[in-house]
């Protein structure tokens, strides 16, 4: 074996070199790969977009469609829900995501115990990470901050006669918050009057946990399209555990929904791979509107260098004729 | 591992492109099986803290690996690129585009509307031209599926850098479902690559890693689906069992072309598996185009070899054929 690879001593001196040349990258993390990962440009726009999900501003940008796969864990099933729609702006130091999905039927009810609703979450770095963390809830080394918006908490308590019909109350003469456990023990899907979205943390499976300081805001609508749900909270926060963005920055997030109709709760669910988000320090719109030229010239030149290409490839395909 | 020489006189260049590319091949599987498979699945390892300090010896060794292949990614491209004549232009072409690509965005020159659709024609080029060289006809399919996977997932996750120059483009989601059945049909055609040249091993091998893949789709679909998406940009939305005889017959393939003498083929395609399907990185893309251009280096040194063998066939006098198609090293 030593003795045929000293035959190939340019070969090995080459791969001794590149073993080298990988340390030191190594030790001076320089990495000259960029990423080409799916991104969402989030662009400065001049008005409030608010947190309704057919605001204006939402019809003038892109969206980015992200493939989701089959979280089951425990459960058979998950994945229901193969993409969704991503879009995202700031305003005056003001986050907002919108998400969309493909959802004919509104489940927002989780009256019964085999009811489950439709749900989607944001999740980032928690602040002050260097690694990027794992996607399933975030490692021992790197946090994550999950924005959860649920479907119930959206549309709020709702009477559990309108699902158990034939039900009678006798009466209940206790209107003090202590005579209502869940909401007393400060259960958020008891007190809905604290938003539709929960911000939570966790650096492993099994420890995700709500933050001391709720700040992130989300109100959802459904049509018949399916659901849209805007996320909005402050770049800034302090808090430890939360997310934090700034302009001319980039922050990796994943996305996870949940059906409700296909019973779909907890670790069953759909699921991306990570996205770069890129807070622009720009504005999202071009003063003067139309780019059609620049997309000309653009396509005109893909077009023309994939020609080149092609031409060379039949142009050596008739050279191996001859 | 043995290694098995043809040679002739100038067969050494052949060889040290093989040693090279098959260098790169080995350190971007092992960077794919510990950075992008064990390090994204160790959470779900009891008492993960417990062996915190293994884990971290474990996970900066895959880093050094990636590093290592980000290293070699150079001199193997550059190695590839002078193998390539008047038959390989577009091999050239499709190379050299990457390159300047890879290289600008690295410096921070060019937007990622360049970078994504530079590399995309590159690679469409490079599978494209590929498809339409190789010698046996059969061989185009899964080049060619692969070609078609990599640009309709690409090019749908590349959409939205039309916002660089104003323009909000969306293109439909039918895309990455096609990108799903070329990509899985690229795998479960490859064994067309080899020609049916397997011997017992490569069998074996394939209904072994094809069994023990099909044994963890039952066991954990769903990370094995994660894994799937994050390592080789397929989704998993089709039968667990497909994927299962994609790995099997991808396995297959990489020993078979190993063991008929086709080293840098066989490195060639293990680096379409370690580069995957779709824009990633520069570093996966890079990956895909040295693996392309291996697949057609190869491709041309083989009927160059068929060539001379066919001219001392018609000249039996002559001088011995200076060929350099002696790459065959395999270990």
């Amino acid at each position: 074996m030593l003795h045929r690879l000293s035959n190939h001593r340019r070969a090995v001196i080459g791969l001794v070199a590149a073993l080298a040349v990988g340390g030191l990258l190594q030790f001076t993390n320089t990495n000259p790969a960029v990423s080409q990962a799916q991104y969402i440009n989030a662009y400065e726009v001049s008005e409030d977009p608010g947190l309704d999900p057919a605001a204006d501003v939402w019809s003038k940008i892109g969206s980015v469609s992200i493939p989701l796969t089959a979280q089951a864990g425990q459960y058979i099933g998950g994945g229901s829900v193969t993409a969704i729609k991503a879009q995202a702006v700031h305003h005056e130091g003001r986050l907002y995501v919108r998400v969309s999905w493909d959802d004919p039927t509104m489940d927002d009810a989780t009256t019964r115990a085999e009811d489950f609703a439709d749900a989607v979450a944001i999740e980032f770095p928690a602040n002050g990470q260097t690694a990027v963390p794992s996607i399933c809830m975030g490692q021992a080394d790197a946090a994550v901050n999950i924005w959860h918006w649920r479907a119930d908490s959206n549309a709020g308590l709702k009477d559990p006669l309108e699902v158990y019909t034939s039900a009678l109350v006798d009466g209940y003469p206790y209107t003090e918050s202590l005579f209502y456990t869940a909401r007393e023990a400060g259960n958020p899907f008891a007190n809905p009057e604290n938003g539709a979205v929960q911000s939570l943390y966790s650096r492993a499976f099994g420890e995700l946990t709500a933050l001391n300081v709720q700040d992130v805001e989300g109100l959802g609508t459904h049509t018949d399209q399916g659901w849209a749900v805007v996320f909005t909270r402050d770049f800034l926060s302090e808090n430890p555990g939360h997310a934090s963005f700034a302009p001319s920055t980039s922050v990796d997030m994943a996305f996870a929904v949940w059906d409700g109709k296909e019973d779909e709760r907890n670790g069953k669910k759909a699921v991306s791979q990570l996205v770069t988000m890129n807070i622009g320090a720009a504005g999202a719109f071009e003063e003067d509107g139309s780019m059609v030229g620049t997309m000309a010239i653009a396509a005109a030149l893909l077009l023309g260098v994939a020609g080149l290409g092609v031409g060379l490839a039949v142009y050596g395909y008739r050279e191996k004729g001859r | 591992m043995a290694i098995s020489m043809r040679r002739t006189s100038t067969g050494s260049s052949w060889s040290d492109l093989t040693l090279v590319v098959g260098g790169l091949a080995v350190a971007s599987a092992i960077e794919l099986a510990i950075l992008r498979t064990f390090t994204r699945t160790a959470i779900h390892i009891p008492a993960l803290n417990a062996l915190q300090e293994p884990y971290e010896v474990l996970s900066k060794g895959g880093r050094y690996a990636y590093f290592v292949a980000v290293a070699l990614m150079l001199p193997a491209m550059a190695m590839l690129a002078l193998q390539f004549g008047r038959r390989g232009f577009a091999a050239l072409f499709g190379v050299l585009l990457f390159a300047a690509v890879a290289a600008g965005a690295a410096a921070g020159v060019g937007g990622r509307l360049i970078l994504d659709w530079a590399t995309l024609t590159a690679i469409v080029v490079l599978a494209g031209g590929l498809a339409i060289q190789s010698p046996r006809r059969a061989a185009a399919l899964p080049l060619a599926s692969f070609g078609l996977a990599f640009a309709m997932s690409g090019a749908y996750s590349a959409a939205p850098d039309f916002a660089e120059a104003g323009a909000n483009v969306e293109f439909p989601g039918w895309l990455l479902d096609g990108a799903e059945i070329s990509g899985l049909a690229f795998a479960l055609t490859a064994p067309l690559i080899a020609s049916g040249r397997g011997d017992r091993a490569a069998r074996w091998t394939g209904l072994a890693i094809g069994g023990m893949a099909l044994l963890v789709f039952l066991g954990n679909g769903s990370t094995s689906r994660f894994l799937l998406l994050w390592n080789v940009g397929l989704s998993g939305i089709l039968p667990g069992f497909l994927y299962a005889a994609a790995a099997g017959t991808l396995s297959y393939t990489v020993v078979a072309l190993a063991r008929s003498g086709r080293g840098l083929e066989a490195a060639g395609l293990g680096l379409l598996i370690t580069g995957g399907i779709g824009l990633h990185s520069t570093y996966q893309s890079g990956l895909v185009v040295a693996g392309l251009a291996a697949l057609w280096a190869g491709t041309l040194a083989a009927a160059q070899a068929g060539e001379g063998a066919e001219a001392r066939a018609e000249t039996p006098d002559a001088e011995p054929q200076q060929s350099p198609a002696s790459f065959a090293a395999t270990s």
